[in-house]
């Protein structure tokens, strides 16, 4: 936030009203949004207005979505939760990284199987 | 014998002869003594009269000396009594109405000296008085400020390193109670912060910070979230232009809209929104605050006034206790910066308008794309979601390419860069580009590199000139302000019918271009091949209102036979 455009003029509460409690706790900064209908609603707050234009373009980690909207993510978070209350965003668990499959869970699958045979 | 008678006779006669002449004689003699007596009476007589003639004058003079010293003697008692008076009720009512106008000072006790000699002496007495009084009371004043000065300066700056400090913690800290609470820090450490720099420019002190150029919704925003009961401020922007303030006047004008907003948070009951609107004029750009609350009466407005119009040099003595601060802190700003506030409008909705009026000088055009306003500013109402009529040949697909690939939100997708605002100044035109005093910004060199070509600074005629707007050759949009145009209103009349017209293709094509080439750009002046398109270094640009963009100059005629070209292709 500093830098060129020096110090912060609008400060982070503006964007939730000071809340930064969402109404849903399983977002995490890794959770995938993504605009779950093209229209966009007349009446929204800035800030939320803001993130539903910003992720019509595709996914977006709620992470990235705060960095864009130069946000903590904290704040961020609530915003989502009210797009995603309303129905107008798509929020969804990441996806986990590929694991290795556990061997001997395997073996004991195959055992079974020719058992059955 | 005989002779003895005979002698008798003669005797006789000479006896009688003898006598009488003695009686005449004693007669002659008593005349004259009669007539010295009588003269001696005349003049007695005469000395008797001059006498009392002398005395009617004594008895005169006295009489008269005797008046004149009853006059002297009642003129030193209502002197006596007309000085006692000038001690032990007019210096009083003065000194009372040196610091509450309303007491009236009374006049001569005793009507008799009315312009004499003694009223103009006591007048003077008094002057010399409140003379005493007003320069003393304007010592410890200034006293008083410069200690204050001194000392919200200090608390000012610390308070930004906590602004700085809990910005950083919101950043670091995503758990939700952990933010709430630093949300909460946050607010509370903006109002101090409001508080001590409105302190400190009541004071005589600077705003105390500088910052760059930033959009009017990002200011206004700012100014709300610095008052406590900001969840009640509804800001809406009527602006189709992203019209932003210059560095200098950003803290001054945020200053002023939360003092605005605070005071009329403070004066409307809990339940009551303050609307705020924002919106372009003539002359500038106007920020209007209304709020429902219960008004102001007859002594407020005028004492409000008096201050707004910053004319006056500022006593802490004269604010009152508990102390009104907030119109003199923007009387101060008012004074210094050059931008107008009134409250004497008639309010809507019963309670006060405040306007703010920032003159073009204070504003700016910014680059939505280098410098896109905050995710909390009001969005334009002509924000529409329905296609655009420009948007098929907008080529802004890129708007929805991933944001992972840039590095800033430019891809709204209703945000079209338009190029046709930045008119090139006509070469005839008396103000040359030169004469703008305004360096160009230190980041003026962007442009050139993401875009070849980049709009150019013009001047719309003055006489239709809209807002005037000084639009630094560094901050030129590199395709135009894209809210700008995209919110215009189709000009009618022309609408790529056939009065469009193909002057020669010189310039790269542009969505601006293609606008102007819709729009059938007039070919009455003789473009300016020559002049390359980054040459408005402390030129001015002017921001002409819908009506003025009709108007094409030379620049956007060159657009428009780029568009043109590509129309043909």
């Amino acid at each position: 936030m500093s830098g060129r455009e020096g110090r912060r003029l609008v400060p982070a509460y503006m964007a939730t009203g000071g809340r930064a409690q969402p109404s849903r706790n399983t977002l995490d900064r890794l959770t995938l949004l993504s605009a779950a209908s093209s229209r966009l609603p007349d009446r929204l707050p800035p800030a939320e207005r803001q993130l539903a234009v910003l992720v019509r373009g595709g996914a977006l980690s709620l992470a990235e979505a705060a960095a864009y909207l130069k946000l903590p993510v904290s704040v961020v978070r609530v915003l989502v939760a009210d797009l995603v209350d309303t129905g107008f965003l798509n929020a969804r668990a990441p996806i986990p990284l590929a694991e290795q499959h556990d061997q001997k869970f395997l073996e004991r699958v195959l055992d079974g199987l020719r058992a059955i045979r | 014998m005989p002779e003895l008678p005979d002698a008798i006779p003669e005797f006789a006669a000479a006896g009688m002869a003898l006598i009488a002449l003695c009686v005449v004689l004693l007669l002659i003699g008593s005349r004259r003594k009669n007539a010295a007596l009588r003269t001696d009476r005349d003049n007695a007589r005469a000395a008797h009269q001059a006498l009392l003639s002398e005395r009617d004058t004594a008895l005169h003079e006295r009489d008269a000396a005797r008046t004149e010293a009853h006059h002297i003697n009642s003129g030193r008692t209502a002197l006596l009594e007309e000085t006692q008076h000038l001690i032990s009720e007019r210096m009083p009512a003065l000194l009372t109405h040196l610091a509450h106008q309303h007491v009236s000072v009374p006049g001569l006790k005793n009507q008799p000296f009315a312009g004499t000699e003694v009223e103009s002496l006591h007048a003077s007495a008094l002057e010399q008085l409140k003379k005493a009084v007003a320069s003393e009371r304007e010592r410890v004043d200034e006293a008083a400020q410069s200690v204050m000065r001194g000392a919200t300066t200090v608390v000012q700056a610390q308070s930004y390193q906590l602004q700085s400090k809990i910005e950083s913690m919101q950043h670091r800290y995503d758990t939700p109670d952990l933010a709430q609470d630093l949300l909460e820090l946050d607010l509370l450490n903006e109002q101090n912060l409001r508080r001590i720099q409105a302190t400190g420019v009541l004071c005589g002190a600077s705003p105390g910070l500088t910052r760059v150029d930033s959009h009017l919704g990002d200011v206004v925003v700012g100014a709300q979230s610095r008052v406590r009961g900001y969840h009640r401020v509804q800001v809406t922007s009527q602006l189709d232009a992203p019209v932003a303030v210059v560095a200098r006047a950003v803290e001054p004008v945020a200053i002023t809209v939360s003092e605005l907003l605070a005071n009329a948070v403070h004066h409307s009951h809990g339940t009551l929104a303050v609307d705020v609107s924002l919106h372009q004029a003539e002359s500038g750009a106007v920020i209007v605050v209304d709020d429902a609350g219960v008004g102001m009466h007859a002594d407020e407005l005028e004492f409000a006034a008096r201050m707004l119009a910053g004319r006056d040099e500022l006593r802490l003595s004269e604010l009152g206790d508990p102390p009104r601060s907030g119109f003199a802190t923007i009387g101060r700003l008012v004074r210094q910066y050059g931008f107008t506030v009134s409250v004497d409008k008639p309010a809507p909705y019963g309670g006060v308008r405040a306007v703010v009026l920032i003159p073009g000088h204070l504003l700016t055009l910014l680059n939505e794309t280098e410098r896109p306003m905050s995710a909390m500013a009001p969005q334009a109402p002509a924000v529409t979601h329905e296609p655009h009529p420009y948007a098929s040949e907008a080529a802004v697909p890129q708007a929805h390419t991933p944001p992972a690939g840039t590095p800033e939100p430019t891809a709204f997708p209703d945000r079209l860069p338009a190029a046709d605002l930045w008119e090139r100044e006509p070469d005839s035109n008396p103000e040359p580009p030169v004469s703008a005093p305004e360096p160009s910004a230190a980041d003026g060199t962007a442009p050139h590199r993401t875009a070849p070509h980049r709009p150019r600074a013009g001047v719309v005629p003055p006489a239709r000139a809209g807002v005037v707007l000084r639009a630094r050759a560094g901050v030129l949009p590199p395709s135009g302000a894209g809210r700008v145009a995209g919110h215009l209103r189709p000009v009618t009349g022309h609408p790529g019918g056939s009065d469009r017209r193909r002057p020669p293709a010189r310039l790269d094509t542009g969505v601006g271009a293609r606008r102007a080439a819709r729009r059938g750009a007039p070919a009455r002046d003789t473009p300016v091949p020559g002049a390359p398109p980054h040459d408005v270094a402390g030129g001015r640009a002017r921001l002409g209102r819908p009506a003025d963009r009709r108007r094409r100059g030379p620049a956007a005629q060159t657009q428009a036979s780029a568009a043109g070209r590509t129309a043909a292709g």
